[in-house]
């Protein structure tokens, strides 16, 4: 039943500046079904939200730059797509919610009008049912729909980032990139956010990407999690998998850092060093200066894909198909 | 809204009156005694003294500026001209819609040329359209505007005989003048909207609009342009001064009679009341196009009116 | 001791990070080499300048460029490229000395609203005031009141530019006052006018320095206006504004005696306008694009 949605291949995307070269993402490759939900974890500066925008064709170029890869959607590769094509494709099948809800909406316009203005973009219907349609959208994410023609500051941020996440589903698009959608609210409203992109998804059937550095949104709505470590996956695979039986270094430190409620430490355990800068990425695996098993072939020799299991992928030295050394 | 407006003119009332203090203490120090000015050669010490009492000139410094005020607040009188003995005010004002004309020709063309440059220079940043412009525009900017207005005298009068030099008399006589007033203005409005362009692209509601699959043309004047907007306009209100300035030099050098080259054949003939009344007259147009950009604001900028809504409110609830 | 010496190296690595980044704009430093040219020629121009100013030749009126006379040569036979040169020397005096004046008095009442909040109402509504009336008028009420000549035009030109001065003056150290060092200065047992003279002038001064930079430029307008509008300087005195005027008379005849005045000062101002932009780019690189 679940057809492949999307399918990125090898995508590999700088950004050039006068006299740097930031490697930003650096290979990543995944697929989506349809109504599936992915998850994509990693630090600040690890290449998600640039992923992201390469779905959506929004790259900032310059100074950005897709160097290689496919991303397929529908049949077609968004890379080879012209503006045009693209334009019909964002707001429409693909949308993003961006991070920051206090400054993703335009202050000089009201919400409605925001909501209506992609509603008119994609569909043939006058003003007047755009603006309907955009007074349902708001009642839908839980905003009075007589508020339509209320501005940006007469809301609250919660209530802004509902007004975004109308916006990217008032064409309901068959995927869905959210991009750190609760990182900038208060925790309380964070719940209420997240209970509403839940019940989006059932209600809707969207597929979702779903960027975040925090494990609890992802075990709340993911089906799929992509661990991502300096623009590469270094692991893939079913919730149950990541959170029951990750196989990279990486994650593992992720979910040791995660304290736990029935065990009593003193101090929790962390991952030493820092990210590298995506300036000066090192040779052979990039976690490897961080890498507690580190080994001499680390050093020189980027790891490939390891296949676990059908869902199952790391990307790590330490494991030959299906068997991993750590076990034996 | 109402009561807004109503409290910035009432704030009118002790900045003018400061501007009156200022230009009336300047002009009392002036040196040379007006009498004899006015009475030339045939001065006698009788007739001097006479027409000092006559023009009240020999009352203390506060009694003749309490006078001055008394006279613009209850006859609506900028006093009487010492040359042509005429009303002040009918002066100016019969000059001053050439000066309008001028300054608003100017500012059309200013805000035009200055706005759309503005815009393509900021949506091509860096590109070779963009240095081009900012350079012209900076020449804009420096260019002694009465060195513009004589080589465009110089090349379309003299040379090309195109156009006339001075005068008003057909609408071919404001290209030269319109010109070289909107020169300066407009560098100044394309600096301003490149900049505040440059501050509103980088927004995050841009890339949502973009993510909405919007075209970039509507991207540009839709989200990015109305935005940009509201430090626009308030340099256009701000530039209104340097306007009225660039007016009295191009006045002068196009021989318009308007109120700038009234205020230079004033200073030169020594005609201070006229002086004064001019310098007042100016001073009090800038503030109220000062009043009415703030105004226009509430309309560019949602977030604004709101604020004036909430203080309404919270002083119908008090 | 010891803090002082550290505070003293961050403030140091400011302006090296500002001169490091203005040299790398080309632009600006090639404003800064034509302006260095134009002062040393103002400052030599008894050795630099071929005739001196008021040499007449009656003989040789209205010559054109040549190389005897390499700009040509005025209505009374003087050397136009000797004019400039010697002109350059009071434009460039009445713009530094009227942009010192106003930054002086301007700046220093900006300071004293920003320290004082019980003088900062009296001061700005003063300057409210004062910027109700168009600069350029002020300085010609000013010069009518005063007479024209050089000093009367630099006291004129000073004092009407002087509020917004104080206006950025007072942002800036507001702006500064609010920061965190500040706070930390005063944690650590600063006295207040210790703080004042270490802290907040040295970092609140940046934004003057911009707008002095391009002050000086506007300054040399102002003062070419009023001598053109026969308000400022007066002939024979060679300012440029007053070599324009005297120009304007024979137009219809002889254009060297207006461009090549009114070219000079464009230079001067298109440079110090490169130049202020540089310098503020240089110093808050975020503010750049």
């Amino acid at each position: 039943m679940n057809e492949k949605l999307l399918e990125v291949k090898d995508l590999v995307i700088h950004y050039f500046t006068d006299d740097e070269e930031a490697c930003a993402v650096n290979g990543i490759s995944f697929d989506l079904k349809e109504q599936e939900v992915v998850g994509f974890v990693g630090e600040t500066g690890a290449g998600k939200t640039t992923t992201a925008l390469g779905i959506m064709g929004l790259v900032p170029a310059p100074p950005g730059k897709v160097l290689n890869g496919e991303i397929i959607f529908e049949g077609k590769d968004i890379v080879k797509l012209s503006e045009a094509e693209l334009r019909k494709i964002r707001g429409d099948k693909i949308t993003m919610i961006f991070q920051d809800p206090m400054t993703s909406l335009n202050p000089v316009l009201t919400v409605g009008e925001q909501i209506a203005e992609v509603i008119l973009l994609h569909n043939k219907i006058s003003r007047k049912e755009a603006i309907e349609r955009a007074k349902e959208m708001l009642e839908m994410v839980g905003i009075p729909g007589e508020r339509h023609e209320e501005y940006p500051h007469q809301f609250s941020g919660g209530m802004k980032q509902r007004v975004v996440i109308a916006i990217a589903l008032a064409c309901s698009p068959a995927l869905l990139i959210a991009d750190e959608p609760t990182t900038a609210l208060d925790v309380t409203i964070q719940a209420q956010v997240l209970a509403l992109m839940k019940r989006l998804k059932t209600d809707l059937k969207t597929s979702m990407i779903m960027i975040t550095h925090d494990l609890g949104v992802v075990a709340e709505i993911c089906d799929k999690v992509a661990i991502i470590y300096a623009g590469e996956i270094v692991e893939f695979g079913t919730l149950a998998e990541i959170f029951e039986d990750h196989r990279h270094p990486y994650t593992e430190g992720l979910f040791n850092s995660i304290p736990d409620l029935d065990v009593d430490v003193a101090r929790l355990p962390v991952i030493k060093g820092l990210m590298p800068a995506p300036t000066n990425l090192p040779d052979g695996c990039k976690f490897y200066p961080r890498c507690p098993y580190a080994t001499e072939r680390c050093k020189n020799e980027n790891p490939d894909r390891v296949t676990i299991t059908d869902t199952h992928i790391v990307r790590c030295h330490l494991f030959r198909s299906a068997e991993s050394i750590k076990e034996t | 809204m109402l009561k807004y407006i109503i409290k910035r003119l009432l704030w009118m009332i002790p900045i003018m009156l400061g501007v009156i203090i200022i230009v009336f203490s300047l002009m009392y120090i002036t040196p040379g005694d007006t009498a004899t000015i006015l009475l030339g050669d045939s001065a006698t010490p009788q007739s001097v003294a006479a027409l000092n009492k006559k023009l009240g000139l020999d009352q203390p410094y506060v009694v003749q500026l309490f006078n001055y005020i008394k006279g613009i607040v209850l006859h609506v009188s900028l006093g009487t001209s010492y040359r042509t003995k005429q009303p002040v005010l009918n002066e100016i004002l019969a000059r001053f819609p050439n000066t309008l004309k001028l300054a608003a020709l100017a500012i059309v063309l200013a805000t035009i040329i200055g706005i759309v440059t503005g815009i393509i220079s900021a949506v091509k940043q860096y590109k070779a359209a963009d240095r081009i412009a900012t350079g012209v525009a900076l020449f804009g900017v420096s260019m002694p505007p009465f060195w513009l207005g004589l080589l465009l005298i110089l090349v379309f009068s003299v040379q090309l005989n195109w156009l006339p030099s001075a005068g008003v008399a057909t609408w071919k006589n404001w290209i030269l003048p319109t010109i070289t007033l909107g020169t300066a203005v407009a560098g100044i409005i394309m600096r301003m909207t490149r900049s505040s362009m440059l501050d509103v692209i980088r927004q995050d509601y841009i890339r949502t609009a973009r993510a909405k699959g919007q075209r970039e043309f509507v991207v540009i004047m839709k989200h990015e342009f109305r935005n940009a907007l509201i430090p626009i306009v308030t340099i256009i209100g701000v530039q209104f001064g340097t306007l009225m300035a660039g007016a009295v030099l191009c006045e002068n050098i196009f021989s318009i009679s308007g109120i700038g080259k009234f205020l230079v054949d004033s200073i030169n003939n020594k005609d201070y009341p006229c002086v004064m009344g001019t310098v007042l007259f100016v001073a009090a147009l800038c503030t109220i196009i000062n009043l009415i950009v703030d105004i226009l604001y509430t309309f560019i900028d949602p977030r604004i009116k709101s604020v004036y809504k909430i203080r309404k409110r919270g002083a119908d609830n008090g | 001791m010891d803090s002082s010496k550290r505070h003293k190296a961050r403030n140091n690595s400011i302006w090296a990070d500002t001169a490091r980044r203005i040299r790398k704009n080309k632009m600006a430093m090639l404003s800064l080499t034509i302006l260095i040219i134009l002062i040393i020629c103002a400052v030599f121009a008894k050795w630099i300048a071929p005739y001196q100013y008021d040499a007449q030749n009656l003989k040789e009126a209205f010559a054109y460029p040549n190389w005897k006379h390499l700009l040509g040569t005025d209505n009374l036979g003087r050397d136009i490229f000797s004019r400039i040169i010697y002109g350059g020397r009071i434009s460039l005096s009445v713009g530094l000395i009227a942009v010192g004046i106003a930054v002086v008095i301007g700046g220093g009442l900006g300071a004293i609203a920003a320290f004082y909040t019980k003088a900062d109402n009296i001061i700005m509504r003063f300057m409210d005031v004062f910027m109700a009336i168009p600069s350029l008028l002020m300085a010609m009420a000013i010069t009518t009141a005063l007479g024209s000549g050089t000093r009367n035009m630099m006291i004129a030109i000073g004092i009407s530019s002087m509020p917004q001065y104080a206006r950025v003056m007072r942002a800036s150290v507001l702006t500064v006052k609010e920061q965190e060092f500040v706070e930390a200065a005063k944690s650590i047992g600063c006295s207040n006018k210790m703080m004042i003279i270490r802290h907040i002038l040295p970092n609140a001064f940046a934004p003057l320095l911009v707008q002095a930079t391009l002050g000086v430029g506007n300054a040399i307008l102002s003062a070419s206006t009023l001598s053109f509008l026969g308000l400022g300087i007066q002939p024979p005195t060679p300012e440029w504004g007053s070599l324009l005027s005297t120009g304007r008379i024979y137009i219809r005849q002889y254009w060297p005696m207006t461009f090549f005045p009114g070219l000079a000062i464009m230079l001067v101002v298109y440079a110090l306008n490169i130049l202020g932009d540089g310098l503020r780019d240089a110093l808050d690189p975020k503010l750049k694009n």
